[in-house]
């Protein structure tokens, strides 16, 4: 052997040897680095949108190139030109997708910047939609793991749309609670005896399951069960020639706007402006055929349009609703709460010793926790959905969901380990003990209000004896031991015009008075309902300020802006949860005002099995629930009150003068 | 049998005959495509009935005497004829008539430079690519690309054509600048710039994305097509105007040149006036295309509309209609509130301010000579300063403080809307808080605006606001009213350093964009006559780094004296550091120079809709004119000492 192939020979080894340690510990790391969350995503190329070559392809001339831009972004901000701003952010986050500030800056000038320099409600709308979705559609498909793009968007949902420092807010909040109708459906309904947090998840869970078990695609979809009879309803959606995508979100709002027509009471009249696509449509729909086929292909398209249009995993909202509680998806507070536990679930693994100040878990779950005192507070949604779709406007009044009361103590232990600032034990006072504090204080007062004096003693204890009470009020407990209504009383100074304290009592005395009219107690009824009306306009002519902006809402139009549409829906509803008998006995007792609220919705939901048991000698539904007078005129009222707000058309500064 | 064929349409086309009737053939054609499109689109029949009715007067004015009833008709009439007057857009034809005398007039060049046929096959060659692309949705991105690459190269090459035709004297500057434009198509690197600038012109259209509300569609092609239309033909011309000397002088082309009759003096001249004649043709090719697609834009429905100029609820005018008339395709003066600047107001009250505050600080500080002049001046600037602060700040109490605009009598006698625009600043200006402010104007009485802290606001305001002797008074309180009851904020805000002014259009936006044009145009002859002077005496890299760096200082001028305002160049114990000392220095000097080349930007005013009155149009040519002659007469004396024939020894 001479020298040169001695040469090769060993060259030859160590290059085999190479390999099998390079082959062996390539994949060791790579399995390490995705396992600790180290790699932005587990395909490289994933979410790297194909301008980045162009980023690539300027070198060394690529972080010059942005700073020069973001120093003219900043610049044209300051000089209130947003639009160009967010151009400019728009190359910035081109060249570098994985610049987490780059992004943010780029969502908050759409949502809150250029939103509040336009002047009506449906303009702001778009660019704070257009922040939402830019973060979540974009963003976080380029940085799924980063902890600060998940806090703002959050942030976005709990503070722009959620809270009401907007003059559009009541505007954002529609909007967004008929887009997430489409998208899921109508949420489950309340029936009689799931009245407990535990039954109620079980519902929502229920809800959902189907979508988060749905195939990924529609092949997969054929290939169950039911799949020779889906893959033949598709073939009948094709061939009707719908203009939008099947399975697509302008799809799922003819089926939702379909379906809520069937079931108005105003059918006949949505049903005579059906054009040829909409009646071939309903034929489907109502096709006996198809029963069976409908349900999972829905689900199908609903996981579809989730995972790949809202970047959300349906089986993580099944996942928090067994968590949280019974989330209506509508309310914008869900979105926050969604965006922010799952930035910190996957964020939580990638700290270490060396990086922990990079990453904001306290102002994140401060985000958490403020959504699901907001769940708590207006978890309970009355949205009109049908003429929200076909006009823009409907009617949405949101309501104190108690199912949320307990979850702020059962994750308050579990953030306050994440964080380094809330020393509780060593301070003697944390910010999350005085929140908690707080929170508990509304709970109490709500229950109290009711008239479920059971539930407002067992959370007043609560407040008494939880662990972590702060120790800075030495009037505390002794304010805390009051009786039960001076204590309420004494919450209520100074707070009558805030819009979370105002929805919780102005509820709680109406469900006080419709528990009353059930009992018989027609004084105590009374009573409680004029309370409801007294603290009602109260605040109405505290807080409802109409605005250039928006004038079909006032800014804190949290409660409508009638007290007998309020009054009389959380009466029709609350007859809905009552068994029949229970029904009965309050809407004999309630005024012919309050029973037009009732009486279609009672007859929707009884007329078709009573009419069953009248040959068994029951009686008619018109027997148990007599037709309240007036009704022609109600109705007749209330659509020409849709009629008008139709009517309303926003109102530039123009009209000002 | 091709060539035949050229041949005898070359000769066709070199025909007087030929030139005249097509001549007369398109002018024709051009003036009755005008009157069709004019009969087409009709203007909306005059309403002749008054603007308000009597019955309306009285049953909004119950309780006035005739003469307040009188007054108050005129005030909504002007109002509505401010109105009107936006909504006259739709109906002006100005830019139809522009455009056809624009197109005739290339069509005309073209016939008369004996290549009238020729275009006519290239417009048919385009039209055979462009038309079946366009027929196809798939394609149609493309055959608008390729059919606004055709148009812009076809003008461009007239225009190229035509001027060279107007150099075509025989004195020594004529030639040398038609050679220059010669070179400027036939040099690969100001070709291939040339290409791509036609290219990137006719594709920005195409990135205009259609859901963008038209008043930003429209801002952003403008800052894109005009700026970067500037920055591209501007590196060119740096590029080329070094090129074109230094290379003639390292290839001993110049001898050809400089061994006849011409001196340095005319070589230099013509050596520049080639090149600014290129910018002149480069920047009309692409001025015409921005401002036809602007045109275009404008034609087209807004955010609202539901076709141009029309709303779906019946409003006059869209939210987005509204800000493209008066505050984007506008000239706008915009006129700062009066300061309070109490030395020129009221200076014994002044001067007694400043003798109190002398005597504070002697009193808390014995060294402090309150006779010092020096002394005297810091602590006059200082009050004063200290009083307009005051002045801009709005306490939270109930009373109006009052903002006064003065020299608005234009705006009132044309009956012209008004743009109100502020900033305000609060606390920290945090993000998330909004401030309910309250404007009091005359005659529409309280607007109540729900205020974002730091970020500029802007209300539309009849011209009626304005009083007689044109003057606009605002009067502002920190809260809101409620019924009758003044809620107020909890903190006080201020009113930024020009961040309370009231705008109006002053005149036409297309004359605004001539002038704008025409400016860019005086900064490219100085920039070709800044690489000239580089090229004279420097190699072409030494010469180009020179002549950018001439350029960017002057384009960032802006940038430098914002940055100077925070960089110090002492450090944190109040001692001078040496080496930011020295950049201070330079960056003071260099923005010093350049200031009113960076104060016209030219390119922010036409996207603001700001005016460039004639007067800065004046006075920025002349010293420019002045800078560019200044430079010229170094690079004459520079080259007429430059040994053009030394013997190398090779």
């Amino acid at each position: 052997m001479n020298r040169d192939t001695l040469n090769q020979l060993v060259a030859g080894a160590v290059l085999a040897v190479g390999m099998v340690v390079s082959g062996v510990t390539a994949v060791r790391l790579s399995v390490l680095a995705a396992r600790h969350k180290l790699v932005y995503t587990t395909t490289a190329t994933e979410g790297q949108p194909p301008q980045v070559a162009l980023g690539i392809a300027m070198g060394a001339f690529r972080g010059i190139f942005v700073n020069l831009l973001s120093m003219r972004a900043e610049e044209m901000k300051e000089a209130g030109r947003y639009h160009e701003a967010v151009e400019l952010a728009k190359a910035i986050t081109t060249l570098q997708p994985r610049f987490p500030k780059a992004w943010t800056f780029h969502a908050w000038n759409l949502a809150y910047n250029i939103s509040v320099s336009t002047q009506t409600a449906s303009e702001r709308w778009r660019w704070v939609n257009d922040g939402i979705e830019l973060l979540r559609d974009h963003a976080l498909r380029a940085n799924p793991n980063d902890l600060h793009i998940h806090k703002e968007l959050a942030w976005i949902f709990e503070h722009k749309v959620q809270g009401v420092t907007d003059d559009s807010n009541i505007y954002y909040k529609k909007m967004l609670a008929k887009e997430w109708h489409t998208v899921l459906g109508p949420p489950p309904q309340y029936d009689p005896g799931v009245r407990d947090r535990k039954t109620a998840i079980e519902k929502y869970v229920a809800w959902l399951r189907p979508i988060s078990t749905a195939p990924s695609t529609l092949e997969a979809l054929y290939s169950t069960e039911n799949g020779e009879i889906i893959r033949e309803l598709v073939a009948a959606l094709k061939q009707i020639g719908l203009p939008e995508e099947i399975g697509g979100y302008e799809f799922l709002t003819r089926y939702e706007k379909d379906r809520a027509a069937a079931q108005s009471s105003r059918r006949q009249a949505y049903e005579s402006s059906f054009g040829p696509n909409n009646k071939a449509f309903r034929a489907l729909v109502e096709d006996p055929k198809f029963v069976s086929a409908w349900p999972p292909f829905l689900a199908q398209c609903r996981a579809h349009l989730l995972r790949d249009h809202y970047n959300m995993d349906p089986a993580v909202m099944v996942r928090f609703t067994q968590k949280y509680g019974p989330i209506d998806w509508r309310n914008p507070a869900a979105h926050g709460l969604y965006w922010a536990a799952i930035g910190v679930e996957k964020a939580a693994p990638r700290v270490s010793v060396q990086n922990s100040t990079d990453f904001d878990f306290v102002n994140t779950d401060r985000v958490v926790i403020q959504c699901v005192q907001e769940l708590y507070r207006t978890g309970t949604i009355y949205f009109d959905y049908l003429p929200t779709v076909i006009t823009g406007d409907g009617y949405y009044v949101a309501d104190v969901d108690p199912s949320f009361a307990e979850v702020y103590g059962q994750i308050l232990d579990e953030i306050r380990t994440r964080s380094k600032v809330d020393d509780l034990f060593q301070r003697g006072w944390s910010f999350y003990s005085a929140g908690y504090d707080n929170f508990l204080r509304d709970v109490v007062r709500y229950f109290y209000r009711r008239g479920d004096i059971g539930l407002a003693e067992k959370y007043r204890n609560v407040l008494l004896t939880y662990d972590g009470q702060n120790l800075n009020d030495p009037q505390r407990n002794a304010d805390l031991a009051r009786p039960l209504e001076e204590f309420v009383q004494m919450e209520l100074v100074d707070r009558q015009s805030s819009p979370n304290v105002a929805i919780s009592e102005v509820n709680s005395s109406l469900l006080g008075s419709f528990f009353a009219l059930r009992l018989g107690d027609e004084e105590r009824f009374k009573s409680q309902l004029e309370y409801a009306q007294r603290f009602f306009l109260y605040f109405r002519e505290k807080q409802a300020k109409f605005t250039a902006v928006n004038p079909n809402d006032a800014r804190m139009d949290v409660l409508g802006d009638n007290f007998p549409d309020l009054a009389g829906i959380t009466f029709a509803r609350q007859l809905q949860l009552w068994p029949l008998d229970d029904a009965r006995t309050a809407y004999l007792g309630a005024p012919d005002w309050l029973r037009q609220y009732a009486f279609n919705i009672m007859k929707q939901m009884y007329s078709e099995n009573l009419a069953r048991e009248v040959a068994l000698g029951g009686k008619k539904f018109e027997e148990l629930f007599p037709e309240p007078a007036g009704m022609d005129a109600f109705l007749a009222a209330i659509n020409e009150r849709i009629r008008i707000k139709q009517l309303r058309t926003p109102k530039s500064i123009n009209d000002l003068r | 049998m091709w060539r035949d064929f050229y041949g005898k349409l070359d000769r066709v086309q070199q025909a007087r005959g030929f030139k005249i009737a097509a001549s007369i053939a398109i002018v024709l054609l051009a003036i009755g495509g005008f009157v069709a499109y004019w009969l087409a689109n009709p203007a909306p029949a005059v309403d002749t009935a008054p603007i308000v009715q009597p019955a309306e007067v009285e049953a909004e004015t119950p309780g006035l005497t005739p003469e307040e009833k009188a007054e108050y008709k005129s005030e909504v009439e002007r109002y509505q004829r401010a109105v009107a007057q936006l909504m006259a857009g739709q109906t002006d034809k100005t830019s139809v008539a522009v455009g056809f005398a624009a197109a005739a007039g290339v069509v005309v060049g073209a016939i008369w430079l004996g290549l009238g046929l020729t275009l006519a096959l290239f417009v048919l060659a385009a039209a055979a690519v462009v038309a079946p692309l366009a027929a196809f949705g798939s394609t149609r991105d493309w055959s608008r690309l390729l059919g606004g690459v055709a148009l812009l190269g076809a003008s461009f090459t007239v225009l190229m054509r035509l001027l060279s035709m107007t150099f075509s004297g025989s004195h020594p500057v004529l030639a040398i600048a038609r050679n220059t434009l010669a070179e400027a198509v036939r040099l690969k690197l100001s070709l291939l710039f040339i290409v791509i600038l036609l290219f990137a012109l006719a594709s920005v259209p195409g990135m205009l994305n259609a859901q963008t509300p038209l008043r930003y569609r429209v801002q952003s092609f403008l800052q894109y097509a005009t700026g970067g239309s500037f920055w591209f033909i501007a590196v060119l011309i740096v590029l080329f105007s070094v090129s074109t000397v230094a290379t003639e002088q390292r290839g001993k082309v110049i001898w050809q040149t400089m061994t006849k009759p011409v001196s340095s003096a005319q070589y230099i001249l013509g050596k520049w006036l080639g090149i600014a004649g290129l910018a002149a043709v480069l920047l009309s090719v692409t001025g015409v295309g921005v401002f036809f697609f602007v045109e275009f834009l404008r034609a087209q429905p807004a955010h609202g509309e539901i076709g141009p100029f029309k709303t779906r609820d019946g409003d006059t005018l869209s939210e987005d209609r509204r800000f493209l008339e008066t505050q984007i395709l506008a000239s706008r003066v915009v006129v700062e509130n009066e300061p309070v600047d109490l030395a020129t107001n009221d200076p014994a009250k002044f001067r007694e301010a400043v003798a109190g505050y002398l005597k504070e600080i002697h009193d808390s500080n014995a060294a402090f000579d309150p006779t010092d002049p020096t002394n005297q001046n810091d602590v006059a600037k200082s009050l004063n300063d200290q009083l307009e602060r005051s002045y801009r700040a709005v306490e939270p109490a109930p009373g109006w403080k009052t903002y006064t605009f003065k020299g608005l009598a234009d705006a009132r006698d044309k009956s012209i809307l008004l743009t109100f625009r502020f900033k305000i600043d609060a606390g920290s200006n945090r993000p998330d808080v909004t401030l309910k402010i309250t404007f009091a104007f005359d005659r529409i009485g309280l607007i109540t605006w729900d205020c974002p802290l730091g970020q500029y606001q802007t209300i539309t305001l009849p011209p009626n606001v304005i009083r007689e002797d044109g003057t606009l008074s605002v009067g502002v309180i920190n809260g809101a009213f409620y019924g009758n009851n003044l809620r107020l904020n909890a903190e006080p805000f201020s009113f930024p350093k020009s961040a309370l002014a009231v705008s109006y259009s002053a005149g036409s936006y297309r004359l605004n964009f001539a002038r704008v044009v025409f400016i860019l145009w005086v900064k490219l002859a100085f920039l070709a006559m800044i690489g000239v002077f580089a090229g004279t005496f420097l190699s072409f890299p030494v010469a180009s780094l020179v002549a950018f760096t001439v350029f960017i200082a002057a384009e960032s001028t802006n940038f430098i004296q914002k940055a100077l305002v925070v960089f110090d160049d002492m450090d944190n114990k109040g001692n001078v550091v040496m080496w930011k000392w020295v950049i201070v220095r330079i960056a003071e000097s260099i923005s010093g120079i350049f200031k009113l080349y960076g104060d016209l930007q030219p390119t922010a005013r036409i996207v603001d809709g700001a005016l460039l009155s004639w007067s800065q149009v004046a006075v920025g040519t002349t010293v420019l004119a002045g800078a560019t002659g200044l430079i010229y007469i170094l690079a004459v004396a520079i080259f007429r000492r430059r040994e053009l024939a030394i013997y190398s020894g090779n």
